[in-house]
């Protein structure tokens, strides 16, 4: 099992920045993956529902929130994706593309969800 | 020494971001880190006043500047660090001048920057807290009634010139024998007047030799004098909007007194070696035990620096005047000093408060107050006893003399040694308060019924 998520194939995240804020606290980082695909399922639902009911504003606010998780976990397929929705959710423009970038963070951080949990399955 | 704990609250929406932070800030034990997810839940805790705040600016149920705005009202000593998803410079601006501490982006190193800049905060805090508490301290150390004991009427009088003082800018002129307590009262006027948060700078002139005076006064150049290696500024610089308390005034030579006579009434003073004018904004408290119109009379004092320094006349009464306040001031050295050294309570008995009060004490205060310490060392349980007294030899004759059969010869005799005693042996000054032909009272001394010295007194007995 890899915990860094790149020695076993491909991880679309990495947990060294983690590891090395927190000391190398393994309960702790346990406790944060948990915590991590608890919120993250859910503002990545709730990303796609406002979207789809065009609230900008509660698209902008919650990519905002998210980009710091995306950063912290160096998910490094959907730190341009996340910025680009931010972005373009608060200034009104490229609306059009917005649904595609948010149906691919979507997928993307269910990939992750997986992976970590198939990581950190006890 | 170690530094005190703090105590920081982070306010921030997102749990995992949150806990990353609290957990990382939890590896220093000296911070005490608590997590709120909402500004309500934060708003509910608010009142045990944090010593930080980190908040997130974009929380669900306010926006950072509001909650910035509510902490500032109810917990305004709260050190309040804003974390940011993005740059934005105008909101920083703008979060600065509503006073937060630090604005820090969320990057992959918000962390490391949250870590020091709490650090640097820390410290300012503590030495913030420590000045808190020494400002405290100095306060309750110099209220007039604690800093100064006394009930006795002359006190009442000392107490309130020193209140007068206090409130009005004007140059005081503390006179007094030796130990009656002049600094004191210099203290308690600067600690209770508007000068209380600048500096009171006190000089000796006595213990400082004639050629320093000046530049310890007035500062000096680098180079102006031999050893003057760097450049220095003076007492009067020091001091600058406090106060400056000049003891034992009358020891000043004549010379530096006219360099302090232009000090005063131009406002302004010159480095030593140096040409420019430097404004200085100070209050004088002056002290002498010598009676300074008597120096003037004898040439040894300038008549205008009299004038000019005499403003407010405080005169310290000597402890033999002060009646029943040499109990309460030997009562408050002995508490002090079993406190101080840890020994247990002890008192005064009938006969030592007697003998206490019976006593001259040529050395006031400072004297009374190692006779009780040396007492408190003396005895070996609670009471202090007689015996346990060590005085000098001057007991007041004439308060004791009224409880002996004495002829009225002998009574008038020791009557008038005593004031003799009491006033530093000057004829025409007793001669005037007994009423007393001065020429009978040199004939006495010529007879040796009456005695110029303390210690032949002594001596003989």
């Amino acid at each position: 099992m890899s915990k860094n998520g790149s020695i076993n194939g491909h991880r679309l995240y990495n947990l060294n920045k983690l590891y090395e804020i927190e000391q190398y606290d393994e309960n702790f980082i346990q406790d944060l993956v948990k915590l991590f695909l608890e919120t993250m399922s859910s503002q990545s639902d709730d990303l796609l529902k406002y979207c789809e009911e065009k609230n900008w504003e509660r698209v902008y606010c919650i990519a905002h929130k998210m980009k710091a998780n995306i950063d912290l976990l160096s998910i490094e397929m959907l730190k341009n994706e996340i910025r680009f929705v931010e972005h373009n959710a608060r200034a009104g423009t490229s609306l059009n593309d917005l649904r595609e970038k948010i149906s691919f963070i979507h997928a993307g951080l269910q990939e992750v969800a997986a992976q970590l949990d198939a990581d950190f399955q006890q | 020494m170690k530094p005190e704990p703090v105590s920081i609250f982070i306010i921030e929406d997102d749990a995992v971001y949150c806990s990353v932070l609290a957990h990382f800030l939890s590896l220093n034990p000296d911070f005490k880190v608590r997590k709120f997810l909402s500004a309500k839940d934060f708003l509910k805790s608010i009142y045990e006043k944090p010593d930080f705040i980190t908040l997130d600016y974009s929380l669900p149920d306010a926006t950072g500047d509001r909650l910035l705005t509510q902490i500032r009202e109810m917990s305004p000593e709260s050190e309040v660090i804003i974390i940011s998803g993005q740059e934005d410079i105008k909101i920083a601006v703008d979060l600065f001048k509503k006073g937060a501490h630090d604005y820090i982006v969320k990057d992959h190193d918000t962390h490391e920057r949250l870590w020091m800049a709490i650090s640097n905060i820390r410290e300012n805090i503590g030495l913030k807290k420590e000045l808190a508490v020494l400002q405290q301290e100095v306060q309750k150390k110099y209220t007039f009634h604690k800093a100064i004991i006394g009930t006795s009427e002359p006190m009442k009088q000392v107490f309130k010139l020193t209140e007068k003082a206090a409130r009005a800018n004007i140059t005081v002129s503390i006179s007094g024998e030796t130990g009656t307590g002049k600094d004191l009262v210099a203290k308690a006027i600067h600690f209770n007047s508007d000068r209380k948060k600048f500096p009171f700078v006190a000089v000796n002139v006595a213990a400082i030799p004639k050629d320093l005076l000046e530049s310890e006064l007035f500062g000096h150049e680098k180079g102006s004098f031999t050893g003057a290696i760097a450049r220095r500024i003076g007492k009067f610089e020091e001091a600058n909007k406090g106060t400056l308390f000049l003891d034992e005034i009358s020891e000043m030579d004549l010379n530096m007194q006219a360099k302090v006579l232009r000090v005063l009434q131009e406002q302004e003073l010159t480095r030593v070696g140096s040409n420019e004018l430097i404004k200085i904004n100070v209050r004088i408290i002056v002290a002498t035990n010598r009676n300074l119109l008597e120096q003037v009379k004898k040439g040894k004092f300038r008549e205008d620096l009299y004038y000019r320094l005499l403003g407010l006349p405080i005169h310290m009464p000597p402890l033999r005047e002060r009646g029943n306040d040499i109990i309460l001031i030997a009562k408050h050295f002995i508490d002090l000093f079993c406190s101080e050294n840890n020994l247990s309570k002890k008192y005064l008995n009938v006969d030592a408060k007697k003998k206490l009060m019976l006593y001259a004490f040529p050395g006031n205060v400072r004297e009374l107050k190692s006779i009780v310490e040396l007492a408190c060392v003396m005895s070996d349980e609670e009471e202090i006893k007689e015996e346990h007294l060590q005085l000098n030899g001057h007991t007041n004759k004439f308060t004791q003399a009224n409880t002996n059969a004495l002829t009225l010869k002998q009574f008038t005799t020791q009557l008038i040694q005593h004031y003799l005693d009491t006033n530093n042996y000057d004829v025409l000054k007793v001669a005037a308060q007994l009423k007393v032909g001065k020429s009978k009272l040199y004939r006495m001394i010529s007879n040796k019924e009456l005695k110029l010295n303390r210690n032949a007194d002594a001596h003989n007995e």
